[in-house]
Order: structure tokens, then C-alpha cells, then sequence
């Protein structure tokens, strides 16, 4: 029996598998990883590395449903001692933490990393080492977040972590430190899987997969991937800005030096909510997808339902105040928001009409995954309904931080997420690891699961308008929350129940193997994901399909055969290149062929750059200077030695190969090229973090009755105003040096490299100089506290483009770039202007509103 | 860009309001200006008009390709986008009249 799961666990790549020799296909070869441990390690191909991502993001499921437990068993009866007050706290910190943060999020982007590349018709994700990076970051920054208890020092302040209570004077130890700095590292990954994600859907579909043809799910990964990069950016703001706080003695959150602690709220909540939906909307898409397949029919209302996916992301991330309704803001400005809350409803409300349309319209079939996306709906309206009724000012007075709203915002996120996730386990089981989970199982699962939930939930919200607050560790007789807290623990066992049987279903069908499945679309699904064998080749689609229609295999005959100059590009492509992984690159919005791409092949760097980024923050944790200035030097190390070109590019081997049968340009720049695309994100995502620290400047600013406060001033303007001069003038010359290798003037090329670097060393010098200004400290008063941050932001940022820049002048030295080949070079100019705007924004809020 | 334009717009226009609304309602609440009060309902009615000719000259635009002789595909992803401008024009229309319906029943400073 342990051969037959090692065996299994071989094929799914959760351990290193034996030496097999090479495929004789050269196409084959290509996407074969290397052998062995080293082979595992290396791994980038997003079968392997998703089932490791879900494997872990499961067990930690697992871990914090246990503690729970822990937490019913306490509360089972009043006055219980069964767990210590302190311990208590630890459990729902964090219990709240990684469901939150290192559960649902990583595996609602693991099953998108997997479905993402076979439902648009792609070999690969277009980062393949970027999801090998998010897994490693993802996997060490639990690491980092669970050792706090091998340290004695867990985390005790709530998944909000609300200062003043998570400052130094209230909470001394590491605790605090280890959940901001964990966070950090699982928060870096999920920007870069927001990223690459976006790229996926808009730049590698299939031929003919317009944007009216993209699957539902698509849809809700791409609106989902914007949602993360706008609201992941403003947590990692606030964990930065909490950390150096604790870390440095900044004053942002301290109200004795022009601080707030209702900083830290806006900016968690901001991200906050937002998150709440960043998990459902993507199990939104699951529900489209496993309704559509199960009611044998389209979906009704496709193009309404994309349109509430939009609506509810924007609108989402207009909400958060609803968190600080007992904050003492003002009632009128609380109303814009609780109008906001009750607004969501609509597009919420669209989806759910639409499902429901389908299933009586269709022939429903009642698998398991159709079981779970029923106990989705009945359980997600269901929470929603009491989500509007907390969206009304004077309830949510009422309830506020009762055990109603952790009945409400549980019936939610497991209604509206776990239960999705559970439907798409069952749905995409056989094409993850080509076996089937046990459907008679599967029932068990989810009737216990569905009963269990209720019975744990229902009667919170009953122990809450009594009055029982959460967080809290015991209760006294009397109240009347004795019977509902009896019965909640009931229940939880119960769903625990659900949960174990799953487990046992995913042991027995899949390590022990008897799921098989009897064909590749085991449930005769529409959509392209069922189109390869299960599960999915290493190469993915050998032709790439022609795609016509939304649901492909309920309405095309056959998948290579459409536009005549469409099947010459796919089938040309199916026999060169050979020699390097190559991927189509299709236009954003009609899909169609523009690009072959040169995807990475295995690499340790990935794993590299995770390790080196980890060390970075335990460093910070435990003030290890010597460590911190190593750590930072090998992840700049290992992140060039990632970016640094292959020598297949490097010798220009990829020009050429197989183009006279696909006909398509291999080297590109400009918005045909992903890595154009990429740039743009992250020039959005730096847009983002600017703005939400201009946000804390003005914040402090509007709540300080002096600005600057007495002893405080601002550095000089003439030398800030010198080094917004060189920054330009850096910008400038990086436009020059595009200017030149598109005429390809090697000299010229290298010439305004130099000349950009040496102007952004001049920026540094420039600044460091005026920082030299005494009556500025960042620990006196919190107006020197985000101003010093606003300026080591961009010294910061600046740096890394000196080392970008840097980079790519010595691969202009090298020559490795020409009037084709410039992308590295493009991207640089983009930052570089980036760079510029941003430091002129920051001067003009800082010296335009503070009397300078 | 000039596809995806108008439903940023027309998703921006919600957020701008709710924005400035708030800041209104805290200006108010700060100075005694009557004038302010009617400042905020234009706001509200400014920002229901900017969606509705936002979400027209979606529709509108999406007629203008066919007419040009523009691929096919191209003209049926640019009506496809359209009817995503009118859709979302009707739920930001819903939003932003419920934000702004709080200025009629409350004071600033309540």
C-alpha cells in the first residue's frame, strides 16, 4: 500500500520522480524536467508545482481547522478552562490568518494556475518560474509564520492585528513581527501570481478565443488577478508601514505624535474587503463552470454574469468603511458606504438568478460538484442577506464584533469559498492527477460538510444578538449563549466529519487508486480544460486549438480546424521549435496570433530567490544585520541570475526556428510582447503603493491641527528639486538609448545606459545630502515618519532601477540586443519614466500642502 | 486601451463620487455655507449624467464598426464590450443614486 501512494505521489509531483529515460519526441524532451531531487526542485511545469501548492494549502486547511476545534471545545460550555486565555487568543489569531491569508487565496490560485493553461488553450502559464516562486514564498512564509510557536511567541492579536494593541507597548514580544513578516512573503507571491495571471488570460488564448468566448472562469481569474494587484498592494503597504513601526519607533499609528490609529484600519480594510471577494469571485467562476457542465447547458445570461464579476470588484473595494462603522466617523459619510454595501447585492444577486436559471432550464445532473455548488448558493444568499442587514449603520451597531458577525462573514467565506473549492476538487480531480474522487464519498462529504456548517453557524448568529462577543475565551452561565454554543461545537464536529471523509475519498481514489476514470472528459464538459488527456501532457496542447465558440467541446467538431491561416500557425507550431518551449502569443482582444514566446525552462533560481527573500525577512525579524545585507545581495543575485537570458537567446538561436511553418515573429516588443504587459502591471502596482502612502500623508495631514508640527520641516526644496532633475534627465536618457537600438546603434545604446545610471546615482546622492536636514526625524512626530518614508520609498525604488538599468547595460556590452531584440531595454525606459513621475507626485504633495 | 476605456470610466465615475461625496459631507459639516449642500445633489446628478452619456457612446461607438467595414470579430468584441459598458452603467447608475440619496434624509454633521 506505501509503494502504491509513493508511486502516486511520484506521478503528482509531490515527490521526486524516478529516472526515466528520455523521450525519443523531441517536443517531449523539451518539457521533460530534470531528474531526481534536483529534477523536483527545479521543477517550473505548473502540474507538479500546483498539486504541491494545493497539497500544502490543504494541509494548512487542515492545521486551521483544527485549531478551530480548539476553539468550540472551549466554548462548548460556560466557564470553561480547557484553554488558556492567552492560548485562546493564539487559536483565532491564527485560525483567522492562514484561512485567510495562506488557505483560500493560494488555493483558489492553485486551481486557477491549473485550469488556467488547458481552459484558454495554452502549453504554460507565461512565468512558469514565477509560479515555481509563488509556491516556494508561498510554502516558506507559512514556515515562517508557524515556527513563532517553536520561538513561544504566536501571534495573539487577531487576523486585523488593530494597533494600538499590535504596537510595541502592547504587544512586546515577536508575535506580531513573525504574522507581518510571514504575511510579507505570502503577499509577494500572491502580487506575482496576480500579475502573471493577468497576463495568461489576456495574452495566451487560443486562435479565436475573443474576449466574448473567454469561459466564465477566465473572466473571474482575470477581474480576480486586478483585484489582488489593487488590494494586496495596500496590505503590504500596511505590514511595511506597521513593521518599521515596531521595528524603527515611527509614529504613524501613535496618536501622542500626530499619528491615528484608524491609519491602520483604512489601510487593512482597504485590502480587507476586498479580499473577501478576491476568494469569491473566482469560486464564482468555479460555481459557472460546474453548473453549466451539470445542467448540460450554457450558461443563461453569460455576458450579465461577466459583468457583475466587474461590478463586484470595483464596488468591492469601495466598501471597507463598513468595518469602522463603530469607528466614530460621521454617520452621513458612513452612509455613502453602507449604500455602497447594499449596492454589491446587485451584481451578487445577477449571478446567483443565473445559476439558478440554468439548473431549471438544463437537465441537472446531482454529482457531488453540483451538490457543493447547491450548498454554495443556499449557504452564500444566505450570508449575503445578513451581509446587507450589516451594512445598515444602526444593526451593525448592534452586532458589531458579536458572534452574529462571525456567524455572518463564516457563512460567507465558507458558503461563498470552501464550498466552491470543494465542488472544484471533485469537478477537476480527474483532470489534475487523472483519477476520479468516490462520488458515494463524495456524498457524505457534502451532506455532512453542508449539515455540519449549518448547525455550527446558524446559531452564532442567535449567541450574537444575545450579546456574546467574539474573541472572547469564556462566558458565563445565564446569558442564554449556553445552548447555542453547545450546539455550535456539535456542529463543528460534524463538519470536521465532512472534511475527513474528504480526505479519506482523495487517499483511497487517488494515492490508493480507485478513482480511474474511463476517458479524458469524464463529465462531458463544454469547456477546454477537458480537452487534453488527464491529466494534462507536460507539453500541454501539442496543436494548439482553434477556438469558436465559448463552450468548444459541446459545439465545435474539431479543435485544429478552422481559419485557414490559424491551422497553418498551429500546426506549424506543433512541429517547430522543437529545440526551446515555445508558446503563442494572441491579441488581448480579438485573440488574434501575433507572437511565439520562449517560456523558461527548469531552474533553480526560482527556489533560489524564495530562500534568499525568507532570509530577508527573518533577518528583519531577528535583527541579524550581517544576514539582512547578505540576504538582500543573494535575492538581487539570485532574481538576476533568473532574469539573466538563456543562452539559446543569447547566441540568437531562437530566431528563425520554424517560422517559415508558423510565420510568426519570435523576437518582440511593444504591446504584442508579455513582458511589455508585465511591465505595465508593475508600473500599476508601484501607482497603487504611491498612492496609498500619499493617502497616510494626507491622512496624518487632515487629522493634525499644525502641518508640519512644531520642529518639524521639510528638507530642502532646492536639492529635492535637483534630484527630480537627474531623474528626468535619467528617464530621458533611457528613452534615448530605446531611441538608439531600435535604429541599432550599438554605441549610442550603451552610451545613454551609462548616462542613466550615473543620473540616478546622482538622484541618490542628491537626496541622501538633503536628508541630512536635522529637524526631520521619523520617530518625533508622524509627519517626519511618512515623509522619511515617502523619500526612502522612492530611494528604494530608485535603487532598483539603477541595479535594472545596471543589468541591462551590461547586456548591451555583451551584445545581446539589436533593432528587434529590445524588450529588456523598453522596459527599462518604462520604469525609468515610472521612476520620475513617481518622485515628482511625491514632491508635489509633499511641498505643495505643507506651506513649503 | 480605447476598448476598455469607457468601463473604467464609467466604474470610475462611482468611485469619484463616493469620494467626493465624502469629502463634501466632512466640508460641510466644517464651514456653514448653505451653498455646499447643493453642491453635493449636483455632484450626484453630474455623476448619474456622466455614466448615462458614458454608456450611450458605448453603445453608440460599438454600431460605428460595422458600418466602417471592420473585421468581423473585432466589430462583435467591440459590441460584446459595449453591452459590458450599458451593463455596468446600470449597476454604477443604482450605487451612485443610493450613495446619493443619503444627502436628502441626513445632515452633515449627524
Amino acid at each position: 500500500v506505501i509503494g502504491r501512494i509513493v508511486d502516486r505521489m511520484r506521478q503528482v509531483g509531490l515527490l521526486p520522480e524516478e529516472d526515466e529515460p528520455d523521450p525519443r519526441d523531441p517536443l517531449l524532451r523539451q518539457w521533460k524536467d530534470h531528474e531526481g531531487l534536483y529534477g523536483w526542485l527545479t521543477t517550473v511545469q505548473n502540474g507538479p508545482v500546483v498539486n504541491r501548492y494545493m497539497f500544502a494549502a490543504f494541509a494548512l486547511f487542515v492545521i486551521g481547522g483544527l485549531e478551530a476545534l480548539m476553539m468550540r471545545i472551549q466554548l462548548a460550555r460556560p466557564e470553561n478552562t480547557w484553554v488558556r486565555p492567552d492560548h485562546y487568543n493564539q487559536l483565532f489569531t491564527m485560525h483567522g490568518s492562514i484561512m485567510m491569508f495562506l488557505v483560500t487565496v493560494p488555493l483558489l490560485e492553485g486551481l486557477a494556475s491549473f485550469a488556467l493553461p488547458v481552459l484558454l488553450g495554452a502549453r504554460e502559464l507565461p512565468y512558469p518560474r514565477m509560479t515555481a516562486f509563488g509556491f516556494w514564498t508561498f510554502l516558506f512564509g507559512a514556515i515562517l509564520l508557524y515556527s513563532s510557536r517553536a520561538f513561544g511567541e504566536v501571534p495573539e492579536v487577531g487576523w486585523t492585528s488593530y494597533v494600538p494593541l499590535a504596537s510595541n507597548e502592547f504587544s512586546p514580544n515577536r508575535g506580531v513581527d513573525f504574522w507581518l513578516l510571514g504575511l510579507s512573503v505570502a503577499e509577494v507571491a500572491a502580487l506575482g501570481a496576480g500579475i502573471e495571471l493577468v497576463i495568461a488570460v489576456l495574452k495566451m488564448r487560443a486562435p479565436g478565443m475573443t474576449l466574448s468566448r473567454i469561459p466564465i472562469f477566465a473572466w473571474s481569474i482575470l477581474v480576480t488577478a486586478y483585484a489582488m494587484l489593487f488590494g494586496f498592494t495596500p496590505l503590504l503597504v500596511a505590514t511595511t508601514l506597521l513593521e518599521i513601526e515596531r521595528k524603527l519607533g515611527t509614529r504613524f499609528f501613535d496618536p501622542s505624535a500626530g499619528g491615528d490609529p484608524l491609519l491602520w484600519q483604512h489601510l487593512f480594510w482597504i485590502f480587507g474587503h476586498p479580499d473577501v471577494y478576491i476568494q469569491f469571485i473566482p469560486a464564482a467562476g468555479i460555481i459557472s463552470l460546474v453548473v453549466a457542465t451539470f445542467s448540460r447547458r450554457r450558461l443563461v445570461g453569460e455576458s450579465l454574469i461577466v459583468a457583475s464579476l466587474i461590478a463586484t470588484a470595483i464596488i468591492s473595494f469601495g466598501l471597507w468603511v463598513h468595518h469602522m462603522f463603530s469607528a466614530g466617523l460621521s454617520v452621513l459619510g458612513m452612509s455613502f458606504f453602507a449604500a455602497a454595501s447594499m449596492s454589491i447585492a446587485v451584481p451578487s444577486g445577477i449571478q446567483v438568478v443565473a445559476w439558478i436559471a440554468t439548473l431549471w432550464l438544463g437537465r441537472p445532473v446531482f454529482t457531488t460538484a453540483l451538490l457543493f455548488a447547491l450548498g454554495f448558493i443556499v449557504t452564500f444568499v444566505a450570508g449575503g442577506v445578513t451581509g446587507v442587514m450589516v451594512a445598515s449603520i444602526p444593526f451593525d451597531w448592534q452586532v458589531h464584533d458579536t458572534h452574529f458577525v462571525v456567524g455572518h462573514f463564516h457563512y460567507v467565506l465558507v458558503g461563498g469559498v470552501v464550498f466552491p473549492i470543494f465542488a472544484a476538487f471533485y469537478y477537476w480531480m480527474p483532470k489534475m492527477v487523472g483519477r476520479a474522487l468516490n462520488e458515494r464519498l463524495g456524498r457524505w462529504n457534502f451532506w455532512l460538510m453542508f449539515i455540519g456548517f449549518q448547525i455550527t453557524f446558524f446559531p452564532m448568529h442567535i449567541s450574537g444578538l444575545l450579546g456574546m462577543p467574539r474573541r472572547t475565551y469564556a462566558y458565563p452561565p445565564g446569558l442564554g449563549w449556553d445552548v447555542p454554543n453547545l450546539i455550535s461545537t456539535i456542529g463543528a464536529f460534524i463538519l470536521a466529519l465532512g472534511v475527513a471523509v474528504f480526505m479519506w475519498n482523495a487517499i483511497r481514489s487517488v494515492l490508493l487508486g480507485h478513482g480511474e476514470i474511463h476517458n479524458d472528459n469524464p463529465w462531458d464538459a463544454g469547456t477546454m480544460d477537458w480537452a487534453t488527456t488527464s491529466p494534462p501532457p507536460d507539453e500541454g496542447y501539442r496543436v494548439v486549438p482553434i477556438v469558436s465558440s465559448r463552450y468548444p467541446l459541446w459545439e465545435q467538431k474539431q479543435l485544429d480546424r478552422g481559419d485557414l491561416e490559424y491551422e497553418r500557425i498551429v500546426h506549424g507550431l506543433a512541429e517547430s521549435p522543437t529545440a526551446w518551449r515555445a508558446q503563442l502569443v494572441t491579441s488581448a482582444i480579438t485573440a488574434e496570433p501575433q507572437a511565439i514566446v520562449h517560456l523558461a525552462r527548469p531552474s533553480i533560481w526560482p527556489l533560489l530567490a524564495a530562500i534568499a527573500l525568507t532570509l530577508n525577512f527573518v533577518a528583519t525579524l531577528f535583527d541579524l544585520v550581517g544576514l539582512l545585507i547578505f540576504s538582500t545581495l543573494a535575492t538581487v543575485g539570485a532574481t538576476i541570475g533568473w532574469l539573466w537570458p538563456s543562452r539559446l537567446e543569447r547566441e540568437r538561436r531562437l530566431a528563425g526556428s520554424g517560422s517559415s511553418l508558423h510565420g510568426l515573429p519570435v523576437y518582440t516588443s511593444g504591446t504584442i510582447a508579455p513582458g511589455w504587459w508585465t511591465m505595465i502591471h508593475i508600473v500599476l502596482v508601484i501607482a497603487v503603493a504611491t498612492t496609498c502612502l500619499l493617502f497616510c500623508y494626507f491622512f496624518l495631514h487632515a487629522k493634525a491641527s499644525v502641518w508640519p508640527p512644531p520642529g518639524n520641516a521639510l528638507p530642502e526644496l532646492r536639492p529635492m528639486s535637483w534630484a527630480a532633475i537627474a531623474l528626468v534627465g535619467a528617464a530621458g536618457a533611457t528613452g534615448l538609448a530605446l531611441r538608439a537600438i531600435r535604429a541599432d546603434s550599438q554605441g549610442w545604446l550603451r552610451a545613454w545606459l551609462a548616462c542613466a545610471v550615473l543620473a540616478s546615482g546622482l538622484f541618490l546622492a542628491t537626496v541622501m545630502l538633503a536628508l541630512q536636514e536635522p529637524s526631520l526625524s521619523h520617530a518625533a512626530h508622524a509627519f517626519g515618519s511618512i515623509v522619511l518614508t515617502l523619500v526612502w520609498y522612492q530611494i528604494y525604488m530608485v535603487l532598483a532601477g539603477i541595479i535594472l538599468t545596471g543589468v541591462v547595460l551590461v547586456q548591451a556590452l555583451l551584445g545581446y540586443f539589436d533593432e528587434r531584440r529590445f524588450l529588456a531595454v523598453q522596459n527599462t525606459a518604462i520604469y525609468s519614466a515610472t521612476m520620475a513621475v513617481n518622485w515628482l507626485a511625491i514632491l508635489a504633495a509633499l511641498y505643495f500642502t505643507s506651506g513649503a | 486601451m480605447r476598448y476598455w476605456l469607457p468601463i473604467l470610466t464609467v466604474a470610475g465615475v462611482w468611485f469619484v463620487h463616493l469620494a467626493v461625496s465624502y469629502f463634501l459631507a466632512w466640508a460641510d459639516c466644517a464651514t456653514t455655507w448653505a451653498g455646499l449642500l447643493i453642491i453635493r445633489h449636483v455632484a450626484t446628478a453630474l455623476g448619474l449624467i456622466l455614466i448615462v452619456a458614458l454608456s450611450i457612446r458605448a453603445q453608440r461607438a460599438s454600431a460605428l464598426p460595422a458600418r466602417l467595414g471592420t473585421r468581423r470579430e473585432l466589430a462583435m468584441e467591440q459590441s460584446f464590450l459595449a453591452g459590458l459598458t450599458v451593463t455596468l452603467g446600470l449597476m454604477f447608475i443604482f450605487a451612485t443614486a443610493l450613495a446619493g440619496a443619503a444627502n436628502l434624509f441626513l445632515g452633515p454633521c449627524s
